[in-house]
């Protein structure tokens, strides 16, 4: 260590000196100073754009990362999801005829939900809409009650988006999914199986029965 | 006319170039000192230089004082200083190692002399090493910048520029080691001395 210390020493030693340049260099590089106009200043992108483009990536991302989920329940029965809190009433008694229209040997389980042959289809999908509200909203509370902050919500498309903020949960939770070999894609598209486990894991989180996409966003 | 820097560099931005003359003249000495011990012959260190002012006052408006000036001014000076060297064929191996021995004649009780051939050791010892390594070297020990600003002149991350900076030295310590100079001015008197 005194070794380099003593290096430095000469470094800037050995560096120093007082040389200068000819005696007319000033006056040659202020003549080409005049011979040459300045550049434009650069503009920089507003800050707002940058965050307009960070957040149109993460939806792009978001929106493949959950393509198989929404495939799937694409594919399967209309559920009770389908029927949101996100859905406003008139979208959701338009989008009951047309869950109705979907083959009912697809619908599988889930068909006894809905009674399409009878004119109470919308009554049902409206007890089904407050009866999810009702387990969602119970979620949440379970999970905040033991220190996971966790807002569900339900999109448009159907699927149920649980958004962890407590930042103690959020990792809890990203240690959990990292281990179990998740990636986060701008949320984590968990299937029911995995939502269970992960419910099993770490006590105190309930996140809603089914699949889901987690989004970990830990406020402070 | 007198100015301080802020006022000439405020100014010189706005397209005066009686301001950018005032930092011309400020300047001149370090950034031509930097060129020279990037290991330039003076003809060229003054070209590096002027290429550096030329481009300073080129980029002015677009500067926004994040880094210092002078650090800002050292980036260009360097870059101008490393174009060349690339450039110019006859930089390429000019120091053989042979060059770096230390003169045996007749030794000479004068500290100034000992001193004289320390520095000049080094310097050949550093005019061999890659232009990336002289160019943080000069950085740290002329104009005496920190990691963090040699950072900023570089656009470099600050671990890159410490580990750039202890593989510089390593080289040079291992080249003077290798010429019978060892390493540090007082070493060098010191073998020096014993050897008398």
């Amino acid at each position: 260590m005194k070794d380099f210390d003593k290096f430095d020493e000469m470094m800037r030693d050995v560096l120093a000196s007082d040389e200068t340049p000819s005696s007319d260099f000033a006056r040659r590089v202020m003549a080409q100073v005049a011979a040459t106009p300045q550049a434009r200043p650069t503009r920089r992108p507003l800050p707002y754009l940058k965050v307009a483009a960070a957040a149109a990536a993460c939806l792009v991302l978001v929106y493949v990362g959950t393509l198989p989920l929404r495939m799937r329940a694409g594919s399967a029965a209309p559920t009770n999801q389908a029927y949101s809190t996100a859905t406003s009433d008139s979208a959701t008694m338009e989008a009951a005829p047309e869950a109705g229209e979907m083959p009912d040997e697809t619908a599988g389980g889930t068909a006894e939900s809905y009674d399409f042959s009878t004119d109470n289809g919308l009554e049902a999908s409206l007890r089904q809409e407050s009866a999810t509200n009702d387990a969602l909203a119970s979620a949440s509370q379970k999970a905040a009650a033991i220190g996971y902050r966790l807002e569900v919500s339900t999109r448009e498309d159907g699927v149920t988006v649980c958004r962890l903020t407590t930042p103690a949960g959020c990792a809890a939770a990203e240690l959990w999914l990292t281990e179990q070999g998740f990636a986060d894609d701008g949320g984590y598209v968990l299937h029911a199986v995995d939502v269970a486990a992960m419910n099993a894991a770490l006590p105190g989180l309930s996140l809603p029965e089914g699949d889901c996409v987690l989004i970990l966003a830990p406020e402070s | 006319m007198n100015y301080d820097e802020k006022t000439a560099l405020h100014r010189a931005q706005k397209g005066d170039q009686a301001a950018f003359a005032w930092l011309v003249e400020a300047y001149q000495g370090p950034v031509y000192r930097l060129a020279l011990r990037m290991g330039l012959r003076p003809a060229d260190a003054e070209e590096a230089a002027q290429n550096a002012f030329i481009a300073a006052w080129r980029g002015l408006p677009s500067f926004r004082g994040e880094a210092k000036f002078s650090t800002w001014l050292y980036r260009l000076a360097s870059n101008a200083a490393v174009d060349i060297l690339r450039r110019e064929k006859k930089y390429e191996n000019q120091w053989d190692i042979e060059d770096l021995q230390r003169p045996d004649d007749a030794p000479s009780p004068q500290e100034q002399v000992e001193r004289q051939d320390t520095q000049q050791a080094v310097r050949l010892a550093m005019a061999s090493l890659p232009a990336e390594f002289r160019q943080v070297l000069v950085l740290r020990y002329l104009q005496e910048l920190s990691y963090q600003e040699i950072a900023q002149a570089l656009a470099l991350p600050e671990g890159t520029v410490k580990s750039r900076i202890n593989r510089a030295k390593g080289q040079l310590k291992a080249l003077l080691a290798e010429s019978g100079n060892l390493f540090g001015g007082e070493a060098v008197q010191e073998a020096g001395k014993e050897e008398r």
